[in-house]
């Protein structure tokens, strides 16, 4: 406990420079801006920011990520509550009641609810980081190939069952990103597989070109395909946070930052299903639930700290698994990896300065979203008002640069284009992207535990089955897909309907 | 973002699920011709062929889950209706392509064949010229250009000396 404290106590101390304190300041600005404006998400934000950091130490490079991250989850609720559209998905149920509120003319009241709930709900899954990864990390050295390979599994399929609307094509892109990963040479006798020939793609598809394709690219050109409606701002009272608003709902930001810390530590589930879960539990538990999506002070609270709480909840396994809790964390994992970081189960063996200092970051980030939170209303406004035509080509300009500057070769520039048509295309028929950047993260680790585990155990399928976490993540996994079966449900329904019919009687 | 939940017809479902089918049967089909590295005493399992090739099978399985899925929706009915959007749709695809066209030009035709600072200004200045600046009132043709200009020539000074001097990347 005490020798936790002292390390984060060196964590802080090993920021608090001036060098560090204005990447903190410009990148959750940069954070703040990019999640206000609509089209432009955080996993976006932080593809390009890491091809902007590559050549800064990885400390100071994380820190940026870190700040970027939990300044666009908090900077979405500024066009949610402003403008009705959500800056990124994080912030769709902060529409509901942040836009309800401003049209009430308390815009500035919503905006102050949000930078608590986020600050707070940070803070929150901040001491969680802490608490949980030395427990997760000694959990996780028990796991071998077999546990990863279904994890691998695990994160691909929830991410796929839970971000978009259709399981079917959410499981689709996951298991095409899977595949992509494992262009290249494979491991075991390096055999180029799927190169047509072409030395560049020996070495396999750049993870950050193809994120920056499918995430940067790809979303600006969906923003382009709809006409941008004209910013019309409410007037509105003062933004900071009434102490009223805080302890009154006391409960709903416990509940919340419980809720989005766990949503976060599941894999691949994102800081959308942690507002949403959120949003749904604090409606179930008020008194007044025929307020919510009518400016309920309640539902935005729950909304705004469920998804920032779920930020440090998805580092969790970065650290502990090298599985990533989220679409962004995902990205975070690969910039931890481009910069010598090795995060997994040794890493409280490895580097366990390195979870405080991510801690660390965290609060700096915290104290970023805050300070901006109090004083930038004026800016954002203006931010929300530059015209969409503007900033898309400047965007894809450092898209362009950013990509070849991560290893000077044009080609990742091809490849940033294709993911990017590619990506454009799948969203246009409704595939969501977040399975797709974890099977592209996370291919290479189920390959190798596949292969290692079938090699460990001789072609057994066996042991796959009857370790005991490997049966449990196994059997969830059969669970999420079966749950997605008309008959498996219609099944239930019946036995449900039998069980009451049986009481009844 | 709202296009992860996009609204798509059982038609385009049906097409995306034979277009799965042949893309899973490549995957399968190129997995099945790789070498299997049996002079150096591979078994299957560590063939490189073995995750392609399932993860190929997978993708036709879903592939064939969603086409008849979408066929169940009535996609075979679906394929009188008219191929081209509506107004409002077809608008959005002008505004997609435009938009696809110039990024196009300037990653694949300008980056790395013309100098990267005036590379970018032209890009910027073509892409702010051929959308509407202003949602609200379209501005007149010169003071477009002019803010088209003033954005592409500061855009593209900044960016190419930050990359250039604090980044220290070679440009394009």
């Amino acid at each position: 406990m005490f020798d936790g404290l002292i390390a984060f106590g060196h964590s802080l101390a090993s920021f608090a420079t001036l060098e560090s304190l204005f990447y903190v300041a410009l990148s959750s600005l940069v954070g703040l801006v990019i999640g206000a404006l609509p089209g432009l998400t955080a996993t976006m934000g932080l593809t390009l920011m890491t091809t902007m950091t590559i050549k800064l130490p990885p400390n100071l490079a994380l820190l940026i990520l870190i700040c970027t991250y939990v300044g666009a989850i908090y900077g979405g609720s500024r066009s949610a509550i402003l403008l009705n559209i959500p800056g990124t998905p994080a912030s769709a149920a902060a529409c509901l009641d942040g836009h309800a509120l401003a049209r009430q003319g308390l815009a500035g009241r919503a905006m102050g609810i949000a930078t608590s709930g986020s600050v707070l709900g940070t803070l929150m899954g901040m001491v969680f980081l802490a608490w949980f990864t030395p427990v997760l990390g000694e959990l996780a050295l028990k796991f071998g190939a077999y546990e990863f390979f279904w994890l691998a599994l695990f994160g691909v399929i929830i991410s796929g069952t839970l971000t978009g609307n259709d399981p079917l094509k959410g499981w689709i892109a996951g298991i095409a990103g899977l595949f992509v990963a494992g262009i290249g040479q494979e491991a075991i006798y390096a055999y180029e597989r799927f190169t047509f020939g072409t030395r560049e793609l020996a070495g396999g598809i750049g993870l950050v070109p193809a994120l920056v394709g499918a995430f940067g690219l790809a979303e600006l050109l969906v923003a382009m395909k709809d006409r941008q409606v004209p910013v019309k701002i409410n007037p509105f009272d003062s933004v900071i946070p009434k102490f009223v608003d805080i302890a009154r709902h006391w409960r709903t930001i416990i509940r919340s930052g419980l809720i989005g810390t766990f949503v976060g530590i599941v894999p691949g589930v994102g800081e959308d299903v942690a507002a949403w879960s959120s949003y749904a539990a604090a409606r179930r538990a008020s008194k007044e639930p025929e307020k919510f999506g009518k400016g309920s002070i309640d539902g935005l609270m729950a909304a705004e700290t469920g998804d920032n709480a779920c930020v440090p909840g998805a580092v969790i396994p970065v650290l502990t698994l090298a599985i990533p809790g989220s679409a962004p964390a995902a990205v975070l994992l690969a910039a931890m990896l481009i910069h010598g970081v090795r995060p997994g189960p040794l890493i409280m063996v490895e580097a366990p300065q390195f979870v405080y200092d991510v801690v660390a970051m965290m609060l700096f980030a915290t104290l970023g979203i805050l300070v901006y939170g109090l004083t930038l209303t004026r800016f954002m406004i203006r931010v929300l008002q530059v015209p969409q035509t503007i900033i898309v080509p400047i965007i894809l300009v450092l898209c362009a640069i950013g990509t070849f500057a991560l290893s000077a070769r044009l080609f990742d520039v091809w490849v940033m284009v294709g993911f990017g048509l590619i990506g454009f295309v799948l969203r246009s028929f409704g595939y969501p992207m977040a399975p797709l950047v974890l099977g592209i993260v996370l291919g290479d680790l189920l390959e190798k535990n596949l292969r290692r585990g079938l090699v460990l155990s001789d072609g057994d399928l066996m042991p796959f089955f009857t370790r005991p976490i490997s049966a449990v993540l196994a059997a969830l996994i059969v669970l999420i897909i079966a749950m997605r079966s008309e008959h498996v449900r219609a099944l239930l329904r019946r036995l449900q309907g039998k069980r009451v019919h049986e009481h009844s009687a | 973002m709202s296009a992860d939940v996009a609204r798509v017809t059982p038609r385009a479902d049906l097409i995306g699920g034979i277009g799965w089918v042949v893309f899973g049967s490549a995957i399968v089909a190129g997995a099945l011709a790789m070498d299997r590295f049996e002079s150096f005493g591979a078994t299957l399992h560590t063939m490189p062929g073995l995750v392609p090739g399932i993860l190929g099978g997978v993708i036709v399985l879903l592939g064939v889950l969603l086409s008849i899925r979408a066929l169940r929706a009535g996609a075979l009915a679906g394929f009188s209706a008219p191929w081209l959007p509506d107004a409002k749709g077809r608008a959005s695809l002008i505004r997609a392509s435009i938009a696809t066209a110039l990024a196009l030009v300037y990653t694949l035709g300008l980056v790395g064949h013309v100098w990267f600072p005036a590379a970018s200004a032209l890009f910027i200045l073509a892409f702010i010229m051929v959308f509407d600046i202003s949602p609200e009132a379209p501005r007149s043709l010169g003071r477009r250009a002019a803010i088209a200009a003033i954005v592409a020539i500061a855009t593209s000074a900044v960016v190419s000396l930050v990359f250039e001097r604090v980044f220290l990347v070679r440009l394009p």
